[in-house]
């Protein structure tokens, strides 16, 4: 290959562009595609759907911003829904406004995403993060506030915020964008910008969504708390009452279902690392799996059904490690290995 | 005891050197030696000359290996003191009075020095409990001992015998009332026969053979009477000032008015005279006038099913075809009387024992029957599937007992150690529902009172005018409800320790030193739980033993 030809026809310009998302403008380079491009562009038959010409794009800037804000996320409006003036231009067939518009300017031929993260898996957060760290580099230098005097923001949740931008988002890749806007929300509010606190209210947790959540889980009629637990293939269900401390695992002394103290220990350990070891009894049924994974899966269960009895328990509960559910599963045997990691003895040929 | 012979494969005794004629011997001395010349060294000198070094040097650095019996003696070793465990100063004597003493539930109570090496005769220590790491035997005194113990008074006035089988999970303190009850009946002077381990009497690890003239056939075991005599003179040392009282078929001339402990050391010297001995010495023990008799079985599943003994058909021989444990099972089925009065206690055991449905069920039912009718049908405490029947409209169930399975074969043999067992219709208009407003009224037919924590209010009332005195024909009186008059064979749960009498246990075990941490509420509350409600011999594992 010879040294690339400069390329031709390329015009950077400075615009105001909307974001998909964002309320709130931004400058960014706007590349506008020349006939210098790779063929399959110019032959592209059916424009994808974030895809808008140069003319569109100019329409869309002379829109009022909600409008504009609508056409980035939904694209055109239906008929019904458009003002009668716009209606009678959107009536126009296409092919004739396409053609007037490459008679007008042979470049409105060429398309271009909307954002430049098109190509990405996640356009939408990566917009996100573009922006908000765009707001970092520029604000990064105003004062902050000293942490105890920060104002109180509670973020959307992972779940919430894929459910905001409408797509799939992995909770660690959240983190990143919740200590910027962690970050954004130390500056000091009277010297905050404007487009700051935006970014910040559009994230914070929507109260609406709150009222959704499902309901804690009551006592029931009988004095009962309920909790399942699980641990490699055990499955455990527990019902604990107030009591004195007795415990019955499927129908069953402990001692008889658990040989190993240890085994016992750490069935009970929600009860004794809260020392609540005398006030309840323990009502329990495990299937599956071997004695460890009943025990511990006991333990995830007795601690849900008396974090029926005691919510405020759900820290200590958590620092006792009887909330979280051990994830680790037996490793999968792999060909060529006798057992999950074990090879076979190396023989002379 | 063990014989010369091999009993089991019937072999005859291996031949040696002294059972060959004197010629033969004489041969084999004179036998000329051919010794063949060579100048080269011999082989086994050659080859092994490093290699027997290095063995002997071996055998240096293992030492001297363990001699016959040393192991199995390690093995058995029963260990009661240890002088680096603190001595507890507020530690007390049992005595005959306070044993029966309704104030001394949950208290620590140490065997007296003169009773232990008679208790540890009786084998009623046990290898897996942990003696050993106190500076003397105690055991917490729990309000089932306490009833024994009154039972024992009542059935020493009333001459009624107190026949129980112990129930209970595994550790959950059923040898311990066994030792319990030795105890008091040293302490109150009573004879004390115990089969230390049921399971020694039908394992085949004993010589055995027919005894003459019975039939159908009875197996005697002349080894194990022998050391049962033994264990019997050992223990009760009270046999020496009684002498023999009535004439007996013996078949070498024992000589008459022998004391029962010479008479009894007749048969621990000679095992041919064992059984008779044995036999002889029970008719003195319970001929008129005699002190009561306790006789203790552990593991008496053990005892009810076939044993690892062949009949000469080389069938498996049933236990109760034996001479003593059809003994015992005869005493405590109420066949055999004991008319001084005196306790029969056979104590399961769930460690070691083989599934037996017939006594499985027979008591299970038994335990059932037994808690209705001392009970309140209606009270979900004596009756635990009463919200049941409740819920599902069928509370004319609820004084219904089950019957035993029909499609089950079960062991006819067994049930008729039950057969005595005098069992009053449940639907006797005593426990009919209608009565059960007032279920604690005591009537003659609902002789058993039910133990344990509900009986307790009655059990102090019965006990607040005699708790130190003596027990008196007029203290008898009120307690005739203690001990059934016929010969039924109560079951008796042995439930954990309660969380009071744990917390004594536990501070005895901190004030010795063992235990190294603080008796507070949370602690004895956490282990009881952990230990199953208190099964004293895991609140023994998980605070004194090894933790795995």
């Amino acid at each position: 290959m010879a040294t690339p030809r400069p390329l031709q026809g390329f015009r950077t310009l400075q615009r105001q562009c909307i974001h998909a998302h964002h309320p709130h403008t931004q400058t960014l380079p706007i590349r506008l595609l020349s006939t210098t491009q790779p063929r399959q562009w110019r032959r592209a038959v059916r424009p994808p759907k974030d895809f808008i010409s140069y003319e569109k794009y100019t329409e869309m800037m002379n829109k009022p911003i909600e409008e504009a804000m609508h056409f980035a996320m939904h694209g055109p409006r239906p008929l019904w829904q458009q003002n009668p003036k716009d209606a009678s231009q959107q009536q126009q067939p296409p092919e004739e406004q396409e053609s007037i518009a490459t008679k007008q300017d042979p470049t409105a031929a060429r398309l271009v995403p909307a954002s430049p993260s098109y190509f990405s898996v996640t356009p939408r957060m990566v917009d996100d993060i573009v922006h908000l760290a765009g707001l970092l580099r520029r604000h990064a230098n105003l004062p902050k506030l000293p942490r105890e005097y920060v104002p109180k923001a509670i973020w959307k949740s992972a779940g919430e915020y894929s459910l905001w931008l409408g797509e799939k988002i992995p909770p660690s890749r959240y983190i990143r964008i919740k200590s910027m806007l962690t970050r954004l929300n130390m500056i000091v509010p009277e010297l905050r910008r404007q487009e700051v606190t935006d970014a910040i209210n559009a994230h914070l947790k929507d109260p609406e969504m709150e009222e959704s959540k499902p309901e804690p889980p009551a006592i029931d009629e009988w004095g009962r708390g309920y909790g399942e637990g699980r641990r490699k293939t055990a499955k455990a269900t527990a019902y604990v009452v107030e009591g004195s401390g007795e415990v019955l695992i499927n129908e069953r002394r402990i001692t008889d279902v658990f040989g190993r103290v240890k085994d016992r220990e750490s069935a009970l350990w929600p009860l004794m690392a809260t020392g609540r070891m005398g006030r309840y009894n323990v009502f329990a049924v495990v299937k599956g799996g071997g004695t460890t994974g009943w025990a511990e899966a006991t333990a995830i269960a007795v601690a849900k059904a008396v974090l029926v009895h005691e919510p405020g328990l759900k820290p200590a509960m958590r620092r006792a490690g009887c909330i979280r559910r051990d994830p680790r599963m037996v490793e999968r045997k792999k060909p060529g290995h006798d057992k999950a990691r074990k090879k076979p003895a190396w023989v002379a040929r | 005891m063990a014989t010369q012979a091999c009993w089991r494969c019937l072999a005859r005794p291996a031949q040696t050197t002294n059972g060959l004629s004197a010629s033969m011997q004489r041969l084999t001395i004179l036998r000329p030696t051919v010794h063949t010349f060579s100048t080269s060294t011999s082989r086994s000198t050659r080859v092994s000359k490093m290699r027997k070094e290095r063995l002997e040097e071996k055998k240096k650095r293992a030492g001297k290996p363990p001699a016959p019996g040393e192991r199995k003696a390690m093995r058995k070793m029963i260990v009661l003191s240890n002088t680096n465990a603190l001595a507890v100063p507020s530690l007390q004597e049992m005595t005959a009075e306070n044993i029966s003493d309704p104030s001394y539930r949950s208290v620590v109570l140490s065997l007296p020095d003169k009773i232990v090496s008679r208790v540890r005769a009786a084998e009623c220590f046990k290898t897996y409990q942990k003696w050993r790491l106190f500076r003397r035997p105690s055991i917490v005194l729990r309000s089932a001992d306490v009833r024994l113990a009154q039972m024992m008074d009542d059935a020493k006035i009333s001459k009624r015998v107190v026949r129980q089988v112990l129930v209970g999970g595994r550790g959950s303190g059923k040898s311990l009332y066994l030792l319990q009850a030795v105890a008091s009946a040293m302490l109150k002077d009573w004879i004390v026969i115990t089969f230390p381990e049921g399971q020694d009497l039908v394992n085949a690890s004993t010589d055995y053979g027919p005894m003459p003239v019975i039939r159908p056939i009875m197996y005697q075991q002349k080894a194990y009477t022998a050391a049962l005599l033994q264990r019997i003179v050992t223990t009760n040392p009270q046999l020496a000032e009684l002498e023999m009282s009535m004439e007996h078929q013996l078949p070498a001339g024992v000589p008459a008015g022998l004391t029962l402990s010479k008479l009894a050391i007749l048969g621990v010297n000679d095992t041919a005279l064992a059984q008779p001995i044995f036999q002889a010495l029970m008719k003195e023990l319970t001929a008129p006038g005699r002190a009561p008799l306790l006789i203790t079985l552990d593991g008496f599943n053990h005892i009810n099913s076939l044993t690892a003994y062949r009949s000469s058909s080389f069938k498996l021989i049933h236990a109760h075809d034996f001479y003593l444990p059809s003994w015992f099972t005869s005493y405590l089925s109420g066949k055999n009387p004991l008319p001084n009065g005196g306790a029969v206690l056979a104590a399961m055991t769930h460690s070691n024992g083989p599934n037996n449905k017939t006594l499985e069920d027979r008591l299970s039912q038994l335990e059932k029957q037994q808690s209705l009718l001392n009970g309140n049908p209606l009270n979900p405490k004596d009756n635990p599937i009463l919200p049941y029947l409740l819920a599902t409209g069928q509370e004319h169930l609820a004084n219904q007992v089950p019957d035993l399975d029909p499609y089950i074969r079960y062991d006819p043999r067994v049930l008729e150690v039950f057969s005595r067992t005098n069992t009053p219709s449940i639907s006797s208009p005593e426990v009919s529902l209608s009565d059960s407003s007032s279920p604690s009224e005591p009537s003659t037919t609902l002789s058993l009172k039910n133990e344990g924590e509900k009986g307790e209010e009655e059990e102090e009332a019965a006990q607040s005018s005699t708790n130190s005195n003596p027990p008196t024909q007029q203290a008898a009186a009120s307690w005739a409800s203690l001990t059934p008059a016929d010969s039924t064979i109560q079951v008796k749960r042995i439930q954990g320790l309660t969380k009071f009498e744990a917390k004594s246990l536990m501070e005895y075990w901190a004030l010795s030193g063992i235990l190294r941490a603080e008796v507070s509420e949370r602690f004895v509350g956490e282990q009881w739980s952990v230990a199953g409600g208190g099964l004293p011999g895991e609140l023994e594992r998980t605070c004194l033993g090894m933790r795995f």
